[in-house]
């Protein structure tokens, strides 16, 4: 960057806002949320510009970069607020350190062990180890994704995989081919278990499922490790929106129509300011959370970038839960939608029991389970159902 | 930033206006007061406080409307409720933004014991220990719905805590010194041995930028924020400020030099000048550093 001559840096520090009281609260998080008139912003950068105390609790009042953190503080909040353990210089500087080094091993190793592994992948009792499903859920689903692409996806999958060895005992196979068997087995959940995928819960704690992340089901996780391939694809290949992807991942899983309210908006950056709830859930990379506004939002690569998922028009959402591909969003006026294709299609649900509807807002879901769960509202009803959301029992 | 009354705003509360009128009826139905207890008549007189403070003299109902509905009219209900001791708002407003308060905090102290000091305390003032004629006084009846609740209580804690830091550091508060006046020390008006061209060079190419680029600059230049944290907010991407940032200095600098030439300095004398200052001023801006207090001395960030 340009020295600035010192004068210049003396004369900047010497510059005070003679007259001018410190905006407050209100505006300053306004400014931050980017909500003020051109007028008003004006104003208030005229004041931040000389003003270094109300520069740093602009600063300090922006939104923390990783939403990750905001969605593990649910987690902590379940356990006891603030159990984050303070990670000191010293123990990164050290982790840099032994990463390095630990990186420097590795790669000596690849190169020793690599030539040797080229020598046993002709074993018959190594090539007995492939499995030909494995491969499935490393590669995108996507069809607007080119064959091309697909296979460029798979490779440094197939490359880390431990069966990359016997894929190479067959040399005529090319990639393109590689991943149209691939997908054809895709939606196999028992194939995407292969693929090192944690292993869910049998069952979590309510508190678990409504501020924490929620671990997605065995039978949702074949989406989760699409959706992370493709958003590999995306960072690679020109900046396709995710938004379109996944539209193009429903059609290519065969359900034609269209959301009901046209498509998801994107919200282009990081996480803006004046969205910046907690994050839900997630699942994989993809996260839930409910704006500021009361919009569901969805993001599909790890919090970097939000889009609005339009539900209902007009409704105001206060709570959103997911757990895999099922995601229940509820809010004003006992608003409740419901869907089971990760949020492509929703449905109403109405909540209610011999003729009591559920009143006030939703603010609260939580499911143990698919099936089983409850609603808990702004007029401190609770309302549950065991048989995903068929039938509700008030409580 | 705060005005006269005036009478478009007043007329959303007083009915004068029925456009008006109308809107604040809208506004409260969809605001979910009536839920949380708060009456129409409240509401609106809300409204109408809220457009006396930012709306100075607009006596344009589309205009007054327009602001209006850009408000954040379901978190001002909530806490304005929450203000006037509705246990159901207060429910709402802990499953909301509870462990998000918590979040911030560790966020700007980055250890626990001192985030929850700092929470606490706020979570104090937002119930209302301050009682003003018999009444309790919650913080949370100052928020105008301008930006989120959410925001305004980052923006909160930030200002909590820097005072908390000048307190410990016996320093006297923002609000302490806007009491006594003496908030904005006037600016110096020449540094010691320093040429009094070049000062007047100086201030006249930094009068010319605007203020975002004045403030680019003191983000940048006097509290050592990286790009990306300018770009934050800013609300722009840091590429954006490092373009701006490089055009600027060197736009300041080359306008100081010319500044220098117009007030009868040679080219030479005028690179001799900016040098010399480097020099020279060297000992005067630590010794201001050691004075003013470090921006980032509030902020302990991870590195």
């Amino acid at each position: 960057m340009a020295e600035l001559p010192k004068i210049v840096r003396q004369r900047l520090q010497a510059e005070r806002a003679a007259g001018a009281a410190h905006p407050d609260a209100n505006l300053l998080s306004a400014f931050v949320e980017r909500s003020l008139s051109e007028g008003e912003r004006t104003l208030v950068l005229e004041h931040l510009a000389r003003c270094a105390e109300c520069r740093e609790i602009v600063m300090l009042a922006l939104p923390q970069e990783a939403e990750v953190e905001l969605g593990m503080a649910g987690v902590r909040a379940a356990a006891g607020p603030l159990q984050r353990p303070p990670i000191s210089r010293w123990w990164r500087a050290s982790l840099l350190r032994w990463g390095a080094l630990a990186a420097g091993v590795v790669i000596v190793a690849s190169a020793v062990l690599v030539p040797k592994l080229g020598e046993r992948e002709m074993a018959p009792s190594y090539s007995a180890r492939e499995q030909p499903t494995s491969k499935v859920a490393e590669l995108p689903l996507g069809k607007e994704v080119s064959e091309k692409e697909e296979a460029k996806a798979g490779e440094p999958e197939r490359e880390r995989a431990p069966q990359a060895a016997a894929r190479k005992s067959r040399p005529a196979e090319n990639k393109a081919a590689v991943a149209r068997d691939a997908r054809k087995d895709l939606p196999r959940s028992e194939d995407v278990r292969l693929a090192a995928a944690p292993p869910a819960p049998e069952k979590r704690s309510m508190a678990d499922a409504v501020i924490a992340e929620a671990t997605p089901e065995p039978a949702a996780r074949p989406q989760s490790r699409q959706e992370q391939v493709t958003v590999a694809n995306e960072d690679r290949a020109a900046p396709t929106p995710p938004a379109a992807q996944m539209l193009g991942r429903a059609g290519s899983l065969g359900k034609e129509s269209a959301p009901e309210h046209g498509a998801t908006k994107k919200v282009p950056g990081a996480m803006p300011a004046s969205t910046t709830h907690a994050v839900r859930n997630f699942s994989g990379g993809v996260r839930w959370s409910i704006s500021a506004n009361g919009e569901v939002q969805r993001s599909l690569d790890s919090g970097r970038t939000w889009e609005v998922v339009p539900i209902a028009q007009g409704a105001q959402f206060r709570a959103v839960l997911a757990l895999g591909r099922e995601v229940w969003a509820g809010g004003a006026g006992g608003a409740l939608y419901h869907s089971s294709d990760g949020g492509e299609h929703w449905s109403r649900i109405a909540v209610h029991m011999d003729g009591i509807r559920l009143s006030g807002d939703i603010v609260r879901i939580e499911f143990s389970d698919l099936a089983r769960g409850i609603v808990a509202t702004s007029s401190s009803e609770t309302w549950a159902t065991e048989d995903a959301g068929r039938t509700w029992q008030r409580r | 930033m705060s005005g006269a009354a005036n009478p478009g705003p007043q007329a959303a509360a007083t009915g004068a206006e029925p456009r008006l009128q109308a809107l604040a009826h809208e506004l409260y139905q969809r605001s979910g007061a009536r839920e949380l207890g708060l009456p129409q008549e409240q509401f609106a007189r809300l409204l109408a406080e809220i457009g006396t403070k930012y709306l100075p003299g607009e006596s344009d109902p589309a205009r007054t409307a327009e602001f209006y509905r850009s408000l954040r009219i379901e978190e001002l209900v909530l806490a304005h409720a929450c203000a006037a001791g509705s246990e159901r708002a207060w429910e709402v407003f802990l499953t909301r933004y509870r462990v998000k308060l918590y979040d911030a905090a560790y966020g700007m102290v980055r250890d626990e014991v001192r985030a929850r000091e700092l929470a606490d305390s706020l979570y104090a003032e937002l119930y209302g220990t301050e009682t003003r004629a018999g009444k309790r006084t919650s913080k949370l009846a100052h928020y105008t719905g301008r930006g989120s609740l959410e925001g305004w209580l980052r923006a909160v804690l930030a200002q909590e805590h820097v005072n908390s830091y000048r307190r410990t550091r016996r320093e006297i508060s923002l609000e302490e010194k806007t009491e006594e006046g003496v908030q904005f020390a006037a600016s110096d008006p020449q540094p010691a041995g320093c040429d009094a061209r070049l000062v007047a060079a100086t201030d006249e190419a930094l009068a010319a930028l605007s203020a975002e680029e004045r403030f680019i600059l003191a983000a940048y230049y006097l509290d050592g924020r990286r790009l990306a944290e300018i770009g934050r907010m800013l609300g722009v991407h840091e590429s954006t400020v490092s373009r701006k940032l490089e055009r600027v200095a060197g736009g300041v600098r080359k306008a100081i030099v010319e500044g220098l030439l117009r007030r009868g300095m040679s080219r030479a004398q005028t690179e001799e000048a900016l040098e010399t200052d480097v020099r020279d001023l060297d000992l005067d801006i630590r010794r201001q550093l050691s004075q003013e207090t470090s921006s980032s001395a509030f902020l302990v960030k991870d590195e």
